[in-house]
């Protein structure tokens, strides 16, 4: 049994009369520690997955399991205790809150969870040590989507899920980050499912799934990954 | 332009709930603005039409002389008299069965028909039919059911024989009316009875045997503006007026001249008469005396010849006795010495010796001579008889004369007393005539002197404000017109920010899609119109609702609550083109002006810039992060929201304020509703421990006789506790403010405080009263500026001015007044105040007070008498439908503020959707999510509260002071409960309306957290 397995999920949305399916039978799965790439143009359906992977929307029909448990059988409260515990969200747009510091930002989550890493020694292993005390709106995008990364990090998840996180970034600090989630995958083990339209970052994935139309088009396991350093695009 | 129009439904169909807010918010301030401000106008228009309908008087004119045909014929001539109109009046106590009433009876217009323009203060009939004839009448009942049980009763007036030339006087009920005069529930005073007119009669003229007529109505020819109640009509009344002391002086001094012309002649006359007669009765009494005299005369010779009669019968009788008396006195000789014959025979014949010879011959002589003796003295009394017989011709003659005079002397007699009998009479006859001419010169001496102290006549000009319905219906509308303008202003002034901060909000918020539109290609003026439609769709759409609900609520409501006090016909409401377009253009002004400067500062940058989120406003160190130990208690969300609430400084600022403003306008209603409601029990039953005020005539002696008279009623009645005083109406001023006044001076300086309680208002610290007192209330000191120390100046009403220095600013709600001691204005004014009136504290059962002020009102000693606690109450009536304004404000005031939180709690949700759903996403529960929002939405509420709390002391404040009508001061105080009402009201609110938006935080998406930013 793998440790994250869809099984022919499907999601329609309806907009009026106009029905759109944006997952119509998605079948993976995706093993422990993987870096995992979902990758597919805009509009594919990667989103619909994330969503309903990350517990903040429900499949129509189909099984999604996470160790062990089904998450589309689960309850809504479950499901608020499964995005709590078990979800580590980073954000296109990072998606902190202003109003608190760098470490406090990553203290809420931290707060919400009963086995924590320390916020302090997260930070400093995203290299914020020295920004830990300033507000978001005295970082850069990069430092802020790290901030993001260690509020994913911090709660401790099973899987950390990452909505096109270089989306909002330059060039370089794009690949900083995709370095950071990828060491933070090799170095603490846990499953990190990377969401881009960007083909070139399926080089450096453990495991790439290739979405179009709402269906899996590919899986393709990686067994000689290229590190980010050697990855242009 | 299509495509924007519609973009521009779609944003009102997507953001429905934000439009409805500014739509409602709209609709409230519009409807509540324009529907108060018409209220005044309307109640104004309603009033007027009344009165048209009923040709009202504008001047009822009353002369101490009543008006003859040429004083009438002067009035009407006066330039602006449109119609005139003069009547009997006069208030009478009536019975109607066995009910007793104070009725005031007045005399229709002898024409009384639709026609006849000159009939003022025309009745309307509401059952039966006019009076036609003598002796009929028709009713207004005070206070009673109308309908047609009176019809047929008799009204009954007895004691009034001066007004009605009979002393019973009987008008049977033919009908009853209304009048525009008397349409208010209050009590028409009068010096009649209990002083309350109860019953109205209205007769026809021939009823009153009155040679002048006592009332005269008139009518003006006003402007068109000059509407009833309003200042326009006050002032042409006034101007008006001001011609009429030209006319009546002539007239007066005419009246004046005839009136002691005629006095002049009734002396002249009454002493031509009473000489005439005077000399007329001395003639006759003059011959009678002398007649009388003759007859004594002759009483007097017939006495002497009687008595010369009677002497000369006298001497006739003794002469008679003298013979008879001389014959008796022979007789006697003789008879003595026959008796002497006799005896001695006897004793001879005793001493005879039976034994001796000649015994027999002796005795036989001796019998012999004894028996010569018989016949001697036999003789004796035949000579004596015979003699006496000879003189009875003669005594028959006397007593025949005799008997001639006695009856000549009984005739005399009986003449003398017939005589003296006669004098008699004729002597108290004589005194009769004296007593006569007496009375006659009395009477003419009366007349002099009341030619000597006679005073001119004087008209009284008396205008609608000194009718009771009319002044009462006035007044009214002027304390509507005072509470229901800042109040609705300030409201609307809530609203309307309010509508404008949201709006602002909203195209702040929309930046994203503005740069979207200005990139393809759409020009400014096309952006600036999508938004335009938006705020002008809310505010057309709200204005139509609110102010077509409002012109037709508000007044009726309003209405409503006078109608328990005032029998008229429906408000004529309607839609006010004036306010209607003034609270629309405003409103429309304040959204769609704000749409426009906000888009202006939007537009100025380029799309490229919109499209990237507005730079957030930095986080920032707030100061309680200061205070560590504190600090470190918060859990994170706290944190945040701290730091939330100050980091948005422009949104905390106009959300704090829109709930500031809506508690503040809370806080105003209820505290209106405190300040109207505490003045009349604080005015009549604390300040006055009096209630009771009786004006004494004044007389030759300053009332003091009336005085001692009603001091003796008043005791009479057990009531203890009364004081004596002097008032006058002064004219006060202090600097360039004048105001007109009621001066006071207690007789009894020391124990004044027992009547009225002196005291400061803040620091409720007594105020001495004494000799050199001169106590002023506050609202006057308000109004001069002029507190204790100062110096005011005061004009008595004999023009005297005296520079006084305060003592004293007391505490007191109604009217102006100042509290001097009497030695003080006799030192400044340099003459005593006159005593004319007595307060007295005559608390007790309303029979008793009654039987207590007919007892003074009967005494004639007496001008007037009212009691307070009457007055209190009709005020107290009088207020309770300001109370259903204040009701009004108070309600609309929660609306709004219901409003405006869902308002301002709505934007902060929809601006910040995607903080939210990141929440959500990072596993915040429904609940943690909501309190999350709603703790803060619930500090901004408390904060806005607590600032409004305070806000509303001002605002109150203001109101009170812009609301108060002359001559009242409104407590100023808010009761605490108030405080505690309008929080928890708008703490409520907020708590509702959170509960309310929870749907709306749960349904937030969490796929909004992966948008870009706002």
């Amino acid at each position: 049994m793998s440790f994250i397995s869809f099984q022919d999920v499907t999601k329609i949305y309806k907009t009026g009369s106009v029905k759109i399916a944006a997952a119509d039978g998605i079948s993976f799965e995706i093993e422990k520690g993987e870096f995992c790439v979902i990758c597919g143009p805009s509009g594919a359906g990667k989103t619909t997955v994330l969503n309903i992977l990350g517990g903040m929307d429900r499949a129509d029909s189909g099984k999604i399991m996470l160790d062990g448990v089904e998450i589309s059988a689960l309850k809504k409260r479950k499901l608020v205790d499964y995005r709590r515990y078990d979800v580590g969200f980073v954000f296109q747009f990072y998606n902190i809150i202003q109003n608190l510091t760098a470490l406090e930002n990553v203290e809420i989550a931290t707060d919400l969870c009963d086995e924590p890493l320390s916020p302090v020694e997260v930070l400093k292993s995203v290299g914020l040590e020295e920004r830990m005390k300033n507000f978001p709106a005295q970082l850069s995008g990069g430092e802020q989507q790290r901030v993001s990364i260690a509020r994913a990090i911090a709660k401790n998840p099973k899987i950390l899920l990452c909505d096109e996180p270089t989306g909002a970034l330059d060039y370089v600090t794009g690949k900083n980050i995709l370095k950071l989630l990828h060491d933070t995958c090799k170095n603490t083990g846990k499953t990190v499912i990377v969401i881009t339209h960007n083909n070139a970052v399926t080089a450096m994935a453990d495991r790439v799934i290739r979405i179009k139309n709402g269906k899996v088009e590919s899986v393709e396991i990686n067994t000689d990954p290229t590190p980010i350093e050697r990855i242009e695009w | 332009m299509k495509r924007l129009l519609k973009l521009t439904f779609r944003e009102i169909y997507k953001s429905f709930n934000r439009f409805i807010a500014i739509f409602l918010i709209v609709a409230l301030g519009t409807g509540f603005l324009a529907g108060l401000l018409a209220t005044t106008p309307a109640m104004r228009r309603s009033i007027d039409s009344y009165y048209k309908q009923h040709n009202f008087m504008d001047l009822r004119l009353v002369s101490t002389f009543g008006f003859n045909a040429d004083d009438i014929a002067a009035v009407k001539n006066i330039e602006g008299v449109k119609n005139i109109c003069a009547v009997f009046s006069k208030d009478v106590k009536a019975d109607i069965d066995s009910d007793k009433f104070v009725a005031r009876i007045e005399s229709l217009p002898l024409d009384i028909s639709e026609q006849n323009e000159n009939y003022i203060n025309r009745l309307e009939l509401s059952a039966g039919r006019m009076p036609e004839n003598k002796g009929e009448c028709v009713i207004q009942a005070h206070g009673m059911v109308e309908g047609s049980d009176w019809i047929g009763k008799t009204v009954t007036v007895t004691g009034e024989e001066s007004t009605f030339g009979e002393e019973t006087v009987t008008f049977t009920v033919v009908g009853t009316v209304t009048s525009a005069r008397y349409f208010s529930i209050e009590n028409e005073t009068t010096n009649v009875g209990s002083g309350n007119v109860g019953l109205f009669v209205y007769t026809t003229e021939d009823a009153f045997s009155l040679e002048v007529k006592t009332d005269i109505f008139l009518t003006l020819e006003l402007s068109k503006k000059a509407v009833a109640t309003s200042e326009r009509y006050f002032d042409e009344v006034e101007e008006f007026a001001d011609k009429i002391p030209a006319v009546s002086e002539v007239r007066i001094d005419a009246r004046y001249e005839e009136y002691r012309e005629e006095l002049e002649k009734a002396i002249a006359d009454g002493k031509a008469e009473l000489a005439d007669k005077r000399a007329e009765a001395e003639k006759t009494f003059a011959d009678t005396q002398k007649q009388f005299d003759k007859a004594v005369k002759k009483l007097d010779s017939t006495s002497e010849t009687l008595k010369a009669a009677r002497k000369a019968l006298n001497a006739q009788y003794e002469e008679y006795n003298k013979l008879v008396s001389a014959s008796k006195s022979k007789y006697e000789a003789a008879k003595a010495e026959n008796d002497a014959e006799t005896l001695r025979i006897a004793e001879e014949l005793a001493a005879l010796d039976t034994a001796a010879p000649d015994y027999t011959e002796k005795y036989e002589a001796l019998l012999a001579e004894a028996e010569q003796l018989r016949l001697e003295s036999e003789g004796l009394l035949a000579i004596y008889d015979a003699e006496v017989a000879a003189l009875e011709p003669m005594k028959t003659e006397l007593d025949k004369q005799n008997s001639t005079l006695s009856k000549n002397e009984n005739a005399y007699l009986y003449s003398v007393d017939e005589l003296n009998e006669n004098y008699y009479e004729f002597l108290k006859e004589k005194a009769k005539a004296e007593e006569e001419f007496k009375k006659a010169e009395g009477d003419i001496a009366n007349i002099e002197e009341l030619l000597e102290t006679s005073a001119k006549p004087e008209w009284y000009i008396l205008g609608r404000d000194q009718s009771i319905s009319a002044s009462s219906y006035a007044s009214n509308v002027e304390k509507i017109n005072a509470i229901a303008k800042i109040f609705p202003v300030f409201f609307f002034f809530i609203a309307a920010f309010v509508a404008l901060t949201t709006m602002t909000r909203m195209v702040e918020e929309q930046r994203g899609q503005i740069g979207t539109l200005k990139a393809l290609g759409y020009s400014d003026s096309a952006v600036r119109f999508k938004y335009c439609v938006y705020a002008a769709a809310a505010t057309v759409g709200g204005s139509a609702v609110g102010l077509s609900v409002g012109f037709k609520l508000f007044p009726s409501i309003i209405w409503g609550a006078y109608s328990i006090l005032y029998d008229l016909p429906d408000l004529l409401s309607g839609f006010d083109l004036f306010y209607a377009t003034a609270a629309f253009a405003t409103m429309a002004i304040c959204t769609v002006g704000a749409t426009v400067i906000a888009c202006a500062s939007t537009l100025k940058t380029s799309p490229s810039t919109l499209f990237l989120p507005k730079a957030p406003a930095p986080g920032k160190r707030v100061l309680l992060e200061r205070i560590g130990f504190i600090w470190k208690l918060l859990s994170f969300s706290k944190k945040v929201t701290v730091r939330n609430l100050f980091r948005y400084k422009k949104r905390f600022i106009l959300t704090v304020a829109g709930i500031a403003g809506c508690t503040a306008l809370l806080v105003t209603g209820f505290g209106l509703n405190d300040s109207i409601d505490a003045m009349i029990p604080r005015q009549f039953d604390m300040i006055y421990k009096y209630n009771l005020t009786v004006g004494l005539e004044e007389g030759s002696d300053s009332g003091d006789t009336a005085y001692a008279k009603v001091a003796n009623i008043l005791y009479d009645n057990g009531v203890m506790k009364f004081m004596r005083m002097g008032n006058e109406n002064v004219e006060v001023s202090a600097g360039s403010t004048v105001i007109d006044s009621t001066l006071t001076a207690p007789e009894d300086a020391a124990n004044f405080k027992h009547f009225v309680m002196l005291r400061e208002r803040k620091s409720k610290e007594e105020i001495k009263f004494n000799e050199n007192a001169v106590v002023i209330c506050e609202k006057l000191s308000e109004k001069l500026g002029a507190g204790v120390g100062d110096k005011i100046t005061v004009k008595s009403s004999a023009g005297k001015t005296a520079e006084l220095t305060v003592t004293g600013v007391t505490e007191n709600y109604v009217s102006y007044v100042v509290y001097i001691s009497p030695e003080l204005y006799a030192e400044s004014f340099g003459e005593e105040l006159k005593m004319t009136s007595v307060i007295a504290a005559a608390y007790g059962e309303k029979d008793l007070r009654d039987g207590l002020a007919e007892k003074l009102n009967g005494s004639g000693k007496v001008t007037s008498s009212l009691y307070y606690d009457e007055i209190a109450a009709s005020i107290g009536e009088s207020l309770q439908s300001i109370d259903t304004i204040v009701l009004v404000l108070i309600i609309s005031a929660a609306l709004l503020a219901f409003v405006v939180l869902y308002n301002l709690i709505n934007i902060n949700i929809t601006e910040r959707k995607r903080e939210i759903a990141t929440l959500k996403v990072l596993g915040f529960t429904g609940r943690e999510t909501y309190s999350y929002m709603s703790r803060e939405t619930m500090i901004l509420a408390v904060i806005g509260t607590a600032v409004g709390l305070v806000l509303g002391i001002f605002l109150h404040a203001f109101v009170i002071r812009t609301a108060e009508v002359d001559m009242v001061m409104f407590a100023r105080e808010i009761e605490l409960s108030s405080f505690v009402i309008s929080a928890a009201l708008s703490i409520l609110f907020a708590v509702a309306v959170n509960i309310i938006m929870y749907p709306k935080i749960k349904s937030i998406d969490m796929v909004e957290s992966l948008k870009a930013g706002e």
